[in-house]
């Protein structure tokens, strides 16, 4: 059997999260920290710097046609989003190139990251409690554990998972059962190896399984959990473990999702993630090509 | 498709090989050297025709059935929706030639979640609508796998018409002349 430790150490050719994003992370708990504190970090990463830049000047954060300088961008943009912006770029790098294995090919894992990342945003309104802008970091990381499996077990692992499913039950429910972790704990222990706050972790951690109650209760959770299953039903990220996942009946109706709600999500979240990255688009058919 | 008034087709004749349908999206081609792909269909639908004479075929890869559900997203992509995407690659293969009478119609994809409480049931509902939709227009489907909970890679061979469907390692012949 296969242990987690092992399976963590192997992951060492996996791009690491950026001292910049770490370093933000951190400040995300120090109210005290400093705008000038907090630009410098920005300054010292250049493509953190040009991410911060194009994001505080376009439409998404609502300053289309306006130039703003680091500084103001960074005032404007708060640590947080600072954060997510951070998180996104370094996302896309690392899940850009897919996960084969998974069925997802290039661009289809980053694909999918960003549509939950969307509906999360969207879903997030919904729910008291849950943070928006973790919502969107938690969902852009949730199946990062499947790159990390992919690096130490190889293509194999989802065979053998697929082997064993039996009706009824869940991919990560069979992935538990044979190997006594899921992907979503092995992206929970990346996510916590590369610094990064615990709950964006335990986002990760419970995504297919969103406890009710006790310490790791969290709406932030719920949320991830249903934008899951709404970027699925836009097509987005769907490898070959299929739709072999459960949505929460007490998440739910904790959302208040209906039909139509759900159904205008899913055509929202689509848009979206085209509009936001038309390369997704002609990516998934480029990528696809032999 | 006899009774259904013309939507706006923005359906695009591919070229190449190989021809990618994206999610929300159709393509058409008289290439009997072409196939026509869309990867990962879930609770999505993917149609394909063909028409065996005029050598024309077309695959759609559509999202949800009902185009009331957003009429504007609708008009700008017909693909996006069952009820404004399947006339419309109706449509866009009679502009090439092809005859209903002659169409070669299988559809594959409207899978589930493993369980969502029978709440939304994306996948069966975008099922009925493209069954309505053909019983209402007369249509027959040569064949069809949909449901379930997997992903399905639908494939349209231009040379004469054969739709195989792909999961994982697994390829199956849904239709061959």
């Amino acid at each position: 059997m296969v242990g987690v430790a092992a399976i963590i150490d192997q992951l060492s050719h996996l791009p690491p999260m950026p001292a910049s994003v770490v370093q933000l992370s951190a400040l995300l708990h120090r109210p005290e920290a400093r705008m000038d504190e907090i630009e410098r970090v920005v300054a010292r990463d250049e493509a953190l710097t040009l991410a911060v830049l194009k994001a505080a000047n376009s439409a998404r954060f609502g300053a289309p046609g306006r130039v703003f300088s680091l500084r103001e961008s960074v005032i404007r943009l708060g640590i947080r989003r600072l954060f997510r912006i951070g998180v996104e770029a370094q996302s896309r790098a690392v899940l850009g190139r897919g996960a084969a294995g998974w069925g997802l090919e290039r661009g289809a894992l980053w694909a999918g990251a960003l549509g939950g990342a969307v509906a999360a945003e969207s879903l997030a309104r919904r729910a008291n409690g849950a943070d928006t802008d973790l919502c969107y970091v938690g969902a852009l990381l949730r199946d990062i554990g499947k790159l990390a499996l992919e690096e130490a077990l190889g293509a194999g692992y989802v065979d053998r998972i697929l082997a064993r499913m039996t009706e009824g039950a869940s991919f990560s429910e069979t992935e538990r059962e044979a190997y006594g972790f899921d992907h979503a704990e092995i992206g929970a222990l990346l996510v916590e190896a590369w610094g990064l706050p615990a709950r964006v972790a335990s986002i990760v951690r419970w995504h297919h399984h969103p406890p009710a109650e006790g310490a790791a209760a969290d709406p932030t959770i719920d949320v991830v959990h249903a934008a899951d299953a709404v970027a699925h039903w836009a097509g987005l990220g769907i490898g070959d473990d299929g739709l072999q996942e459960r949505l929460d009946r007490r998440v739910r109706e904790s959302l208040r999702l209906d039909r139509i709600v759900i159904e205008q999500e899913i055509a929202r979240t689509w848009s979206t993630v085209v509009e936001l990255e038309p390369a997704i688009a002609s990516a998934h058919r480029k990528e696809h090509i032999a | 498709m006899g009774g259904i008034s013309a939507v706006p087709a923005r359906m695009t004749e591919g070229t190449g090989a190989r021809i990618v349908v994206g999610v929300a999206d159709a393509r058409t081609s008289c290439d009997p050297a072409a196939e026509l792909i869309t990867f990962a269909l879930g609770s999505c639908i993917g149609v394909t025709l063909f028409d065996p004479v005029a050598r024309v075929g077309g695959m759609l890869h559509f999202m949800l059935p009902m185009s009331s559900l957003n009429p504007e997203k609708a008009a700008a992509n017909p693909a996006m929706f069952g009820d404004t995407g399947i006339p419309a690659l109706f449509h866009a293969v009679y502009a090439l030639g092809a005859r209903k009478e002659r169409l070669v119609v299988c559809a594959a994809g409207g899978a589930e979640l493993l369980s969502d409480d029978g709440q939304f049931r994306i996948g069966h509902r975008n099922r009925t609508l493209v069954r309505r939709i053909f019983w209402k227009n007369g249509v027959l489907l040569a064949a069809e796998e949909t449901g379930g909970t997997i992903s399905r890679t639908l494939v349209l061979s231009m040379a004469g018409g054969r739709v195989t469907i792909r999961n994982r390692s697994e390829e199956r012949v849904l239709w061959s002349a």
